[in-house]
């Protein structure tokens, strides 16, 4: 036992010395690079020029920038696929509604133990407080959509966990329908974003920002005292909605406990 | 009446958080502020609070807290992060560990909470488990030193328990 404990730790220090010596000895070029990639260079100079607006995105954040922008039909599709899946698991899970009194009895001793319970009901609006605030900030901002998303979504699965998914249904009023609606009015708003400048007259689709051979105007870089980047803040704001609503959808389906699935199956 | 403190109360909160997330105060972010405090309260005000709400408005409470949160950390955490340390970098490792029932005193939720947080935060214990019923915590000890409920309340957690149900309850 002492051996082989000896014989690990020497051929680990021995693995990291060689690695250790590798890029010392530039095996593995060097890091980080030195000069900047052409297509990083491009983004860099233009996303928010505020002098050469040819080509820019009107956001400070590059990479919100691509992702709505100079790459945003790739976004659109990954959203639609996610949707789809989501789709797909309400389809699977195809019970119509779980009687919430059907459980009363037991539903006392369900959840975590006080203490956990009280920690959650502080957690619970301060995580989508916090999500809000990344939604909100996703084009000025390292987040934006799908990463605020997935923090509301872990606000419900928190609930989910200390209380019960009848908490969300009962004391929060929210039931999986409900989620399905705000999930589709957020991608139908990411839709209505995106085709409104083809039904403008222009022939890009998802146009933010005007390029020199745009027939049509941009969005407004701001609205009043909020500077919205365009479309990019709307964007994100629907993101959000879609993706925390969708992954919220899937937990609450998922946490039907396995009998009452049953039960509601065999009616 | 206390639906309106309540919802004020959970307003200011989320309100602080949000511009604390933001790290800005610009009108923008007052703005959008506002708005999503609104939203969020509108729905979290009574899983907040869920008792009188006047109590978050008592500044003797507040003073109370603050006084607490310098004496427990200022005192309290280092003095059993000292025992710890000692008992690490002892050649002997003096340890004893175990788990013994230590009774509460206290009534709101959050004060039951916040004295579990406090014992479960200083080194050396941990709160297991709390038995709501029979009023007691389960507590994980480095080094127990009585297993008598009532010796055990005394060396862990009655001076938690003295601010904290000034602070709560």
């Amino acid at each position: 036992m002492k051996t082989k404990d000896v014989v690990i730790g020497i051929t680990t220090a021995i693995l990291l010395l060689v690695i250790a010596i590798a890029i010392i000895l530039g095996g593995t070029g060097w890091t980080p690079l030195t000069e900047i990639r052409l297509l990083a260079k491009f983004y860099l100079e233009n996303c928010f020029n505020l002098f050469d607006k040819n080509y820019w995105a009107a956001s400070p954040e590059a990479v919100s920038a691509m992702l709505w922008d100079y790459r945003g039909i790739d976004t659109y599709y990954e959203t639609a696929v996610f949707f789809l899946a989501v789709i797909s698991g309400v389809a699977l899970f195809r019970i119509a509604e779980v009687k919430v009194g059907a459980i009363s009895s037991m539903r006392r001793e369900l959840g975590l133990s006080i203490i956990v319970k009280t920690v959650t009901r502080i957690a619970f609006p301060l995580i989508i407080t916090v999500s809000a605030s990344v939604a909100l900030h996703g084009h000025l901002t390292p987040g934006g959509g799908f990463q605020s998303g997935s923090m509301m979504a872990v606000a419900f699965l928190t609930a989910i966990a200390a209380f019960s998914r009848y908490f969300i249904e009962e004391n929060l009023k929210l039931t999986k329908d409900n989620f399905l609606t705000l999930r589709s009015v957020g991608l139908i708003t990411i839709a209505i974003l995106a085709l409104a400048p083809i039904l403008a007259g222009s022939i890009a689709l998802m146009q933010n920002q005007a390029k020199p051979w745009s027939s049509t105007p941009s969005f407004p870089e701001a609205l009043g005292i909020l500077w919205t980047a365009g479309s990019i803040f709307y964007y994100n704001l629907a993101e959000f909605l879609t993706v925390g609503a969708g992954f919220t959808l899937l937990f609450l389906l998922i946490s039907i406990p396995e009998e009452e699935f049953r039960r509601i199956l065999r009616l | 009446m206390s639906r309106i403190l309540s919802f004020l109360a959970t307003f200011l909160l989320l309100f602080v958080v949000f511009i604390i997330a933001s790290a800005s105060i610009s009108p923008m972010d007052i703005v959008l502020g506002l708005i999503t405090s609104v939203i969020v309260a509108a729905f979290s005000s009574t899983l907040l609070i869920k008792e009188a709400p006047t109590k978050v408005f008592n500044v003797i409470r507040w003073a109370w807290a603050i006084a607490y949160f310098f004496y427990y950390f200022l005192i309290i955490e280092p003095k059993c992060h000292w025992d710890v340390v000692k008992r690490i970098l002892h050649p002997k490792m003096p340890i004893k560990p175990g788990i013994v029932r230590v009774p509460y005193d206290v009534k709101s939720d959050y004060t039951i909470t916040a004295v579990a947080c406090s014992i479960t935060n200083t080194p050396g214990t941990v709160v297991v488990d709390v038995d709501e019923e029979g009023k007691k915590y389960y507590v994980h000890w480095i080094d127990v030193k009585a297993t008598d409920p009532k010796v055990c309340h005394e060396m862990i957690s009655k001076t938690f328990e003295k601010y904290l149900r000034r602070v709560f309850d």
